[in-house]
């Protein structure tokens, strides 16, 4: 564990703040909490020298540590700096298990959407018979409501624009990820036609999945091997001075923090500011917008990631959906509890629904005709569960923008 | 967007002022570093000391005191800020009062009494079970839930001449837990922890009573025959805790209470909760997570201040401010032992009566240690809850002198401020000096800022500990913020 993170433990004054907010930890009677996985276990981390031999008082900490989703909420609640989440994530080190099938297959979204990509007219039809998804399912250890299907539509992944022609400006960098890839390609369609509208041209370059899900299952190795791969690919147009758009908040986020955290090197910080979420990047087109906008009569839930909190951009994005006049706009900030993959997982799938029911409550309550949201997985798991239409952002705008 | 008020904090301070800002009709933001203090509180809001009529007390502190954050405000004032708070929560976390807001007395989790001013529904029939020494009550611990002894608390109350007091107890595993109906969740993941005879928080087991609360009561009703009221330990539910209460006191027949218990504590964060679903139905914005750093001035204005957020800073601006950072428990000050200093506008920190921030006493061997541990301790924020230890120990301390146990009022007493004692919590007094519009002032008293407001925890002058006024002071101040914040807005 590095020195910094080593002081930071020292802010931790016990006084549970964190263990207040985890959803993990209100649904699930094991779970320890943020406070005994993060700052507590790495504590008897460092007593236990460098080599991270833990005492055996750990053991029944570390087996908890594969619960945590990740949502970030500890750390924003944590009145005192101390980086929660990171030292979570950290003490995950010390877990040395063997990766399931399933899990490795579930970190890999780019190489899964490749496939699927490719295999989807032959194997969609077979999937569609309910046996056969129970089996492929249960073999896995996966727990989901939604049919499994391999999407069948051709990736953006094709770079629009190899080269980059003349000056940076008026460009930027758009960075779909790969949820948007594989399964929404119509989000940045929606992303990339708005920019048209506004007259910023974008280039999608070759770019590999951010390394986000490697890490959540717990390969650190490989996923650091990704960051740098993404940091090389980027560095280029970094120095240029061009700015790097996502529309996915987890891409963000972990370009924009998690790089930095598990990298600490000057190359991920350049990367990590040359990073803009969606919203932070329209925020100056504003008053543009405002002017191209049409209204939308319609009551909409607009719901607020995690990742989205844990960047600070939810205002920014928020203050875009107010620019459409008409739309009435009610939001709620509670986790859906799918985070990404986590609630696919058989032995998750549980707390994870039971963490999402009290939000797909009050999204009812509501009663919006439209959900808006930016994150994929949450958009996917509250469409279902609500069966009400969710978009992201900028496919609302983009249509308020065409009408 | 520029905001009418951009409040720094989301304590009592700056969530009551925000409530005061949106309904003078102002563009709101509140921006905070983390959660509050209201995670740890008892939820009871404390106006001042011990007495049954505080107001007479508060009266002689104000004018002995002219610097105390009371002494801003007229006691019409300070009452209508509080009526203000009871109002805006009625429906989702309702308070109590007694007519022109005198003290309830109420038992604590160790059969002691305290006093508070406005008790939260859920504590509301403790203060008529303490009010009779003939009352019965049975007080209900959980297995599986250690911060709580119900003996303990029994014992306190027998003590003091309660006999009517009976402890009992009732085992967790009568709860079911969400979720915990899928067997393949139990299949796959560690048995759970209560089975280990390991324990359970309790927010958990709150939202465990929310989903079950039925099989609990169930366990009960035979319990609870010829009893007046049934105690619990604030675990009766978070988010749907009115619906967990009603329904036990329904389904029992009896009265039911809780006493509040140590962090992570149930009523404060029900009221911090409410405080903010009620703002952003208003149409209040947060922005939750990340430090204010720094601000923008020119000319004694504000005009924006700034945000460490991931891969760039945010700014938010706004024409008037309110500082409500909670002082250094909270955040809003860092203390080293050369100095304190405000972290968002750089204020001046006062720390009246004090020469040293904190200093050994000979006496004490306890609070030499913790003075110690102080020294080497590299954070701030750790330094002030050790600061607060101690302060606890002085407390005590002068308990045992005085032989009146839970007597916070006589810790004020003259001989206490001058034995040595008094220097050991003198670093909770600390905090940024202002006028009576609560803008920030000089030690000329002149105004360093004009349109940046201070309220709560961050004020100097005042110590919430011995006084026993920290969330009347968070109320008072933060409501008095708003009114001055949106005079001036008006103005312009
Ligand atoms: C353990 C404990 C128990 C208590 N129990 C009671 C009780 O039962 N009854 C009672 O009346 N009083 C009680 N008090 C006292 C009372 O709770 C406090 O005095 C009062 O709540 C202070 O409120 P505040 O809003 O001023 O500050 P705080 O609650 O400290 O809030 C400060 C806010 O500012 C934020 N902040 C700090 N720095 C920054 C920054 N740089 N940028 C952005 N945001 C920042 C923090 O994250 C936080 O949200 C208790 C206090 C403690 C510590
Ligand atoms: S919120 Fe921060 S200081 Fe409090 S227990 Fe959690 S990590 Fe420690
Ligand atoms: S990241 Fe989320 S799930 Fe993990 S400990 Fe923190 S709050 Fe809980």
């Amino acid at each position: 564990m590095n020195e910094q993170l080593d002081r930071l433990l020292d802010h931790c004054i016990k006084c549970s703040d964190c263990q207040g907010v985890c959803p993990v930890a209100a649904h699930n009677p094991q779970y320890p909490g943020p406070k005994l996985l993060g700052p507590d276990l790495a504590r008897i981390k460092c007593a236990g020298g460098a080599k991270g031999n833990t005492p055996e008082a750990a053991g029944e900490l570390l087996r908890s540590l594969e619960m945590c989703s990740g949502c970030q909420r500890c750390e924003l609640a944590c009145p005192y700096g101390v980086p929660v989440a990171q030292l979570i994530r950290q003490n995950r080190d010390v877990l040395q298990r063997k990766l399931l099938l399933r899990d490795k297959m579930l970190a890999t979204p780019q190489v899964l959407g490749q496939m699927g990509t490719a295999i989807a007219p032959l194997m969609n039809p077979v999937l569609r018979n309910s046996l056969v998804q129970k089996m492929i399912k249960g073999m896995l250890g996966l727990e989901m409501e939604q049919p499994l299907a391999f999407a069948s539509r051709k990736d953006l992944l094709q770079p629009t624009l190899r080269q980059w022609a003349g000056a940076a400006e008026g460009k930027v960098i758009y960075f779909p990820g790969c949820h948007v890839n594989y399964q929404e390609p119509e989000v940045g369609r929606a992303f990339l036609q708005l920019l048209d509208i506004l007259g910023v041209k974008a280039l999608v370059t070759d770019q590999i999945c951010c390394g986000m899900p490697l890490l959540a299952a717990g390969n650190r190795e490989k996923a650091h091997t990704a960051f740098q791969r993404n940091i090389q690919i980027f560095k280029e147009y970094v120095e240029q001075g061009s700015q790097i758009v996502t529309t996915c908040p987890s891409c963000s986020l972990t370009l924009k923090k998690i790089y930095v955290e598990e990298l600490g090197t000057e190359e991920a910080r350049q990367l990590a500011s040359a990073v803009y979420d969606y919203s932070e990047y329209l925020e100056q087109y504003s008053s543009c917008l405002a002017a191209l906008v049409h209204p939308l009569r319609e009551r909409a839930a607009y719901h607020l990631p995690c990742h989205t909190q844990a960047q600070g951009t939810g205002l920014a994005g928020l203050q875009l959906m107010r620019l459409v006049p008409g739309l009435e706009l009610n939001v709620v900030d509670d986790c859906c509890g799918q985070s990404g993959t986590y609630g696919f997982k058989a032995e998750k799938q549980g707390v994870s629904r039971a963490i999402g029911s009290s939000l797909v409550w009050r999204i009812a309550s509501i009663e919006p005709d439209i959900i808006i949201t930016p994150c994929g997985s949450c958009k996917d798991r509250l469409s279902f569960a609500s069966g009400v239409q969710t978009v992201h952002p900028v496919q609302l705008l983009n249509n308020a923008c065409q009408k | 967007m520029i905001y009418d008020v951009v409040i720094i904090g989301a304590g009592l301070a700056g969530m009551t002022a925000a409530l005061k800002a949106i309904e003078m009709g102002k563009k709101t933001i509140v921006v905070s570093h983390g959660a509050s203090t209201m995670q740890v509180m008892s939820g009871c809001i404390d106006l001042y000391g011990d007495d049954r009529n505080p107001w007479p007390a508060l009266e002689e502190l104000v004018s002995q005191n002219p610097a105390h954050p009371y002494a801003l405000l007229s006691q019409e004032e300070i009452q209508e800020a509080l009526s203000f708070f009871i109002e805006r929560m009625k429906e989702s976390c309702p308070y109590h009062n007694q007519e022109g807001f005198t003290n309830f007395r109420i038992p604590t989790a160790f059969g002691e009494e305290r006093s508070t001013c406005l008790l939260p529904e859920g504590q509301f029939a403790g203060q008529s079970a303490a009010a009779d020494v003939k009352s019965r009550v049975l007080v209900v611990g959980l297995k599986g839930y250690p911060d709580f002894s119900a003996e303990l608390l029994v014992e306190g109350m027998h003590k003091r001449g309660y006999q009517g007091w009976d402890a009992a107890e009732v085992d967790l595993s009568c709860l079911q837990m969400p979720g915990e109906r899928n067997e393949r969740v139990k299949r796959a993941g560690t048995s759970s922890r209560r089975h280990k005879g390991l324990s359970a928080n309790s927010v958990e087991i709150a939202k465990r009573l929310e989903k079950s609360w039925q099989h609990f009561a169930e366990e009960l009703r035979g319990m609870v025959q010829g009893f007046d009221a049934v105690a619990f330990p604030a675990v009766l539910g978070l988010d749907e805790h009115l619906v967990v209460k009603r329904g036990l006191e329904k389904y029992l027949g009896v009265r039911v209470f809780e006493v509040p218990t140590i962090h992570p504590s149930l009523p404060g964060i029900r009221l911090a909760r409410s405080l903010g679903a009620e703002l952003r139905e208003s149409g209040c914005d947060f922005l939750q997570g990340f430090p204010v750093v720094s601000a923008d001035i020119r000319e004694r204005q504000c005009g924006s201040i700034i945000a460490s957020t991931p891969g760039r800073p945010r700014c938010v601006r706004g024409k008037n401010f309110i500082l409500a950072t909670g002082g250094v428990l909270g955040g809003g000050i860092f203390a080293e032992r050369k100095g304190a200093r405000e972290v968002v506008f750089r204020l001046p920190v006062a720390n009246p009566g004090a020469d040293a921030y904190i200093q050994a006493d000979p006496h004490s061997a306890k609070i030499a240690d913790l003075t110690a541990a102080l020294a080497d301790t590299h954070s701030s924020r750790a330094a002030d809850l050790i600061a607060t230890r101690v302060a606890a120990l002085a407390d005590d301390a002068h308990k045992e002198q005085s032989g009146t146990p839970g007597n916070r009022r006589k810790a004020d007493s003259p001989q206490f401020t001058t034995s040595g004692l008094r220097h050991q919590i003198s670093i909770s007094q600390a905090g940024v000096r202002v006028n009576q519009q609560l803008l920030p002032v000089d030690e000329d008293g002149s105004v360093l800022l004009e349109n940046v407001f201070c309220a709560g925890r961050i004020l100097a002058g005042y110590d919430p500990f011995i006084e026993g006024s920290g969330a009347g002071v968070a109320v008072s101040t933060g409501y008095k913020a708003a009114l001055e914040a949106g005079r001036l807005g008006n103005n312009e």
